[in-house]
């Protein structure tokens, strides 16, 4: 060895003596809040089983109220398996600094000192030179740190350029705001409600363990009439009564029509409308217009059904509807779609009545009380203009509003002023004018999370300064001037949440299962020291963050330590006798105060004749459908060229957005890209299931694996996003968020002129060929691993008395997968070795008249979680898993059925 | 592994340490600038380095330098979609994830010797940096005579290093395209033939 070099002793740098035992003898528990509908995302509470110091079990908390108040120790189908998010080995470790050229990816490990140094540099330099507003950053969904930290930073620099998706819930908030104020459609009180209407909403995949879909059922259980309005028979579907498979982009259509038969056939609530309503002459007269016989050929429902539908929804009292993303935030006319359903539920009287609209049954107020995070609202400037149109602060500054400028104040805003994603990035690349110069990307990767993201990566190239912070590398980082690494809320005790419900209030903190990997750190702990680096150190608590935490804990008298040492979280019981106010029915004094004239816009007076969102025209009164920028009915000669419609659906209960294809739990459920098609479909273009297909559009073309589907109209195709990442250790490719590759959103419109004037939404529907894909396909990646270690014996079924048998009850699965991969994980499985449960379907008849029936039962393998120590008469995994009780022992469910 | 020279052992010591370095630090530019300032004493431990810098001045140096960094970051610090995970679970856990059993296996077998991995990179202590830097110690012990440490260098090529750094070193092989990281696979590839 040459002696001018010095060998480094690595031995005595990376270890020391070992005097007590390596790890913790015996198993802990940990709290946390499980993070895989998004990060620092508070929704179910979570017990984290750690043996030898590692992470090896999950399952929800009983002690916090998880599923809707209905406890237990339920998760959904990622909550069960969040420990691979922690223990991914794509997770990014160091800082990087871009050294080539945007896209080249050539980066060199930097720390973080000389990041920060260069971020707080470059927001300086960009605040002298352009103006505050000139920082902007990307929001892909509400989760605290951006709506709280991420908030607060943005009003301390001095930009109101909160970049929102454009493509979720804000969008039909804002329509429900402008029509019915703060009053809701769907019932909290569902339990009462005699007929339920699940319209583009998808909760058996986006909400699984939240409440939504147990309430769905217990009350359909109970009698209430369930109807489904989607293009695709979902989980949800197949348990409704009646299903309308919408032809995507089409439920304003729908709409109308409904109103159409509900005010022709005066089956409206009088006395509500002479009391409540503002515009219903006019309402009434523009929907003579839009019989079913006008909508039935633009919506593919035949007229019967939208009449007969329409006669229960006039008549059935209560009456709740759940309306999703599939309908008010992805349609080119999003808004006149919630705006029928506000309107529908309104003048039928459902508003504000137990088991119609809201309503909710009071629980008690919180007896755990925590101060709220101060975003500074006040310090956003007011600028002169602001002043002169009588703006809130920060309009004139937004470079693409999301919705109208006049329209945005506190009373109807999230958290504050919102641009828009995809026109913010546009303006970028269009060389427009005031663009964003310092862009920051926190868990969200532009190349997927919006539309035609050839486009975004032109903005991406144009940016002056690209700051991307996230758990994994994901395809924007090629064009960021630093990538910085995230840990995941399990490496950090910053998350806390309340929960108050009728038993009583929960209060939890994550409980740090790791230090954070490598030199991550968290969402929280990033915004801290940007600021500091940025020079706003006296507005971020010095970077300390556990300050910022006491600050908000103080009103509780509950110590931060004292939190943070509870591994179950502290609930407080509510005093025995405490009696719950009565629920506040018909409170539309202040149900509608939020609306100008106090009244339900059937014509919306608020909106109409005022400006839209781009400044570019002004906004109709009465909803007006217009339908997919391409469709059979607007675009009929692109049809001939395109004869498919193509959509997607938004949320899925494999993915968060487009994460998580890079773990193998939840990529082995479904490996590759697929397209679901009538077999009709597939037959008539020759591909059968597991064929390779590409789908082009007049936009873009996409490659998918046929999955041939019963449930859904011929001549559509519906896809699922987010296959970019790829997933080694099943040795899958990701699939490439651009042309090519397998991402939807290269497909579909992308013009500002189809953008829903008011709330800028953008279709997800366009009309597609479709072409068999022959030859070899490359799937392989570069590596394989070696061989698995050998799969677990085969155990021996435990006897089972009668009242411990488990009962499967197929009116509440909805084939989530959470028993199966539940199984999987609390017995040790791979994700390639079988679970001792398995979950599948059985479809009965052809579109429309199918029956899909669901069903999860055990393999011979199965011992009730004996071999984990789980009693003979004790619910397993899989039941305690299960968010429906699908699941059972038989004593809790005596019409449940015995597994064949 | 009989019959393995104290020679061949000190070389492959030498060699642990000088990897584990690398994989754990990226620090590219201390070993190339040594390199570049005496390339015919690393014609064995640096070959390709050596050649390409022999007579390289300053500026080829530092692009040497820089490319290697480039891939470092690339494929050691998950800078790209098919970056290489230098981590015994990866290879050898049932879902090579992070965290696996045969992190646990490594943990025991440290503390059987009486050590424990540092908590200060925060990396899983089943991290290719820890086991060679453990395996350094092993190696040279063994070349001391030391029985204990000639047993359980045994016990630790056989049950861990061998079953997954072959693999990791033909990955590095196909996937790197620097002088500096194609050597370190070769020189990775001679600790495992002497195990």
């Amino acid at each position: 060895m040459s002696a001018t070099l010095s060998i480094p002793n690595m031995f005595q740098q990376l270890f020391v003596a070992a005097a007590t035992p390596s790890q913790p003898a015996e198993p802990t528990v940990k709290h946390a809040w499980c993070q895989m509908c998004g990060p620092a995302k508070t929704s179910c509470s979570t017990l984290c089983h750690l043996e030898k110091g590692r992470w090896v079990h999950v399952e929800g908390n009983p002690l916090a109220g998880n599923n809707g108040g209905r406890e237990g120790r339920s998760l959904c189908t990622k909550g069960a398996v969040a420990m691979q998010a922690l223990y991914n080995p794509n997770r990014l470790m160091y800082p990087l600094k871009r050294v080539g050229v945007k896209g080249e990816g050539a980066f060199v490990r930097c720390t973080w000192d000389e990041a920060l140094a260069a971020i707080g540099a470059k927001l300086r330099e960009t605040k002298a030179a352009y103006g505050p507003e000139s920082y902007g950053v990307l929001s892909p969904q509400a989760y605290p740190v951006l709506g709280q930290m991420g908030r607060r930073f943005l009003n301390v620099h001095g930009s109101p350029n909160y970049l929102h998706s454009g493509i979720c819930a804000l969008q039909r908030a804002a329509s429900r705001k402008a029509t019915i104020g703060i009053a809701q459609t769907e019932a909290a009180q569902m339990d009462k409600s005699r007929l339920i209407v699940n319209w583009g909403a998808n909760a058996e995949n986006s909400k699984i363990n939240q409440g939504g879909v147990s309430k769905m059922l217990a009350a359909k259980e109970n009698g209430a009439l369930l109807i489904d309005i989607r293009p695709m028979m979902d989980q949800m579907t197949a348990h409704a009564d009646i299903w309308l498979p919408v032809r995507p982009g089409t439920d304003t259509a729908l709409g109308l029509a409904f109103l159409h038969v509900i005010i022709g056939e005066d089956l409206y609530d009088h006395a509500f409308v002479e009391q409540w309503c503002e515009g219903f002459d006019q309402l009434a007269q523009h929907v003579k217009s839009f019989p079913p016989s006008w909508a039935a050929p633009i919506t593919g429902i035949p007229e019967e059904d939208i009449t007969r539908v329409a006669r229960l929804l006039g008549t059935t009292k209560p009456l709740s509807i759940t309306f999703g993303n599939g309908i008010g935030d992805q349609q080119s006319d999003g808004h006149a779609a919630v705006t029928c359903v506000c309107l529908i539920s309104a003048i039928t009287g459902n508003l504000g009545i137990a088991g119609g609209g809201g309503c909710p049954a009071p629980v008690g107020p919180p007896l755990i009380k925590t101060g709220k995070f101060d975003r500074l609202t006040e310090r956003l400037p007011r600028s002169a203009q602001d002043q002169a149109e009588g703006w809130a602060a920060g309009m004139s500054a937004l470079v693409a509003p999301e919705t109208p400028r006049w329209w945005q104040k506190p009373a109807v805003w999230e958290s504050g002023p919102n641009g828009a994603y995809f026109k913010t990035l546009m303006n970028i690349a269009e060389g427009g004018p005031r663009p964003i110069r310092f862009l920051l990307a926190q868990s969200t990767n532009p190349l997927s999370a919006t539309r035609q993201p050839k486009k975004v990566v032109e903005a991406l190239k144009r940016l002056e300064f690209f700051v991307v912070v996230d758990v994994c590398w994901n395809p924007s980082c090629a064009y960021a001037d630093f990538v910085l690494p995230a840990c995941t809320g399990y490496e950090t005790s910053q998350q806390f949440a309340v929960k108050n419900r009728a038993a009583g209030t929960f209060i939890g903190i994550n409980q740090k299962i790791h230090e954070p990997l490598a030199e991550s750190v968290s969402d929280w702990d990033f915004y801290l020291r940007m600021a500091c680096a940025a020079g706003y150190g006296d507005d971020f608590w010095q970077g300390d963050m556990d300050a910022c935490l006491r600050q908000q804990m103080e009103p509780s008298g509950i110590s931060l330590e004292q939190l943070r040492q509870a591994p179950q979280g502290i609930f407080v019981p509510r005093p025995e006798g405490a009696e719950a106010p009565a629920a506040k029915e018909r409170n539309y004094s202040q149900l509608f105060s939020l609306i100008p004239g106090n009244k339900v816009q059937c014509a919306n007076s608020w909106l109409g004749g005022k400006p839209n969102a781009d400044g570019t025209g002004t906004l109709p009164h009465l909803p007006i459908y217009v339908g997919p920028p391409e469709s059979p009915t607007n675009t009929p000669e692109l049809a001939r060229d395109y004869p498919l419609i193509f959509s997607d659906v938004h949320a899925y209960r494999l993915c968060n957005h487009g994460y998580y294809a890079d773990l193998p739990a939840l990529r082995a459920k479904q490996p590759r890209p697929w397209v679901r098609m009538n077999p009709a479909t597939a037959a008539a273009y020759g591909v059968a299931k597991g064929d390779w297909v590409e789908v082009e559009s007049p936009h873009g073309r996409a490659r998918f694996v046929v999955a041939p589907f019963e449930g859904m109209a011929p001549g559509l195709l519906m896809a699922r996003r987010g296959w970019w990442q790829s997933c080694q250790p099943l040795g899958l490719p990701g699939y490439g968020c651009l042309d090519g590759g397998s991402d939807p959103n290269v497909l579909y419109d992308s013009s500002a002129e189809h953008f829903n004037a008011f709330h800028s939404s953008m279709a997800k529907q366009t009309l597609v060929r479709m072409r068999k894909i022959t030859g070899p396909y490359p799937e392989a990646t570069a590596r394989t691993y070696p061989q698995p270690a050998a799969c677990k014996e085969a155990l021996a079924p435990a006897a089972t008395a009668e009242g411990t048998r488990i009962v499967f009850n197929p009116d509440r699965c909805i084939k989530c997968w959470a028993c199966e991969l539940a199984c999987k994980q609390w017995h040790g499985l791979s994700a390639t070795q079988p679970a001792h449960r398995r979950v599948f379907e059985r479809v009965q008849g052809t579109y429309p008249q199918l029956k899909r029936q669901f069903f999860s039962v055990p393999e011979a393998s199965c011992d009730r979680c004996a071999s984990l120590g789980v009693a003979a008469d004790a619910a397993p995994h899989c039941i305690t898993s299960c968010s429906t009780g699908a699941l059972r022992l038989a004593a809790q469910d005596p019409q449940g059925v015995t597994h064949e | 592994m009989n019959n393995i020279s104290a020679e061949e052992l000190h070389a492959a010591a030498d060699a642990c340490g000088v990897l584990s370095q690398v994989f754990l630090a990226g620090n590219v530019d201390e070993y190339l600038t040594v390199v570049g300032a005496n390339p015919t004493g690393f014609t064995t431990l640096f070959p390709r380095c050596a050649q390409a810098l022999t007579g390289a001045d300053e500026e080829l140096v530092g692009g040497e330098i820089l490319q290697a960094q480039i891939e470092y970051a690339r494929l050691l610090c998950n800078g790209c979609a098919e970056a290489l995970h230098p981590f015994e679970s990866v290879y050898l856990g049932a879902d090579h994830l992070l965290m696996q059993e045969p992190r646990d296996q490594v943990v025991d077998l440290y503390a059987e010797y009486g050590f424990a991995a540092s908590t200060e990179p925060h990396l899983p202590e089943d991290h290719i940096s820890f086991e060679l830097a453990f395996l350094q110690l092993l190696a040279f012990r063994s070349a001391n005579g030391d029985p204990q440490a000639q047993a359980l260098m045994a016990r630790f090529a056989n049950e861990h290093l061998l079953r997954w750094l072959p693999a990791f070193c033909d990955d590095l092989k196909d996937a790197a395209e620097t002088n500096f990281w194609l050597d370190c696979a070769d020189m990775l590839r001679g600790v495992i033939r002497v195990l």
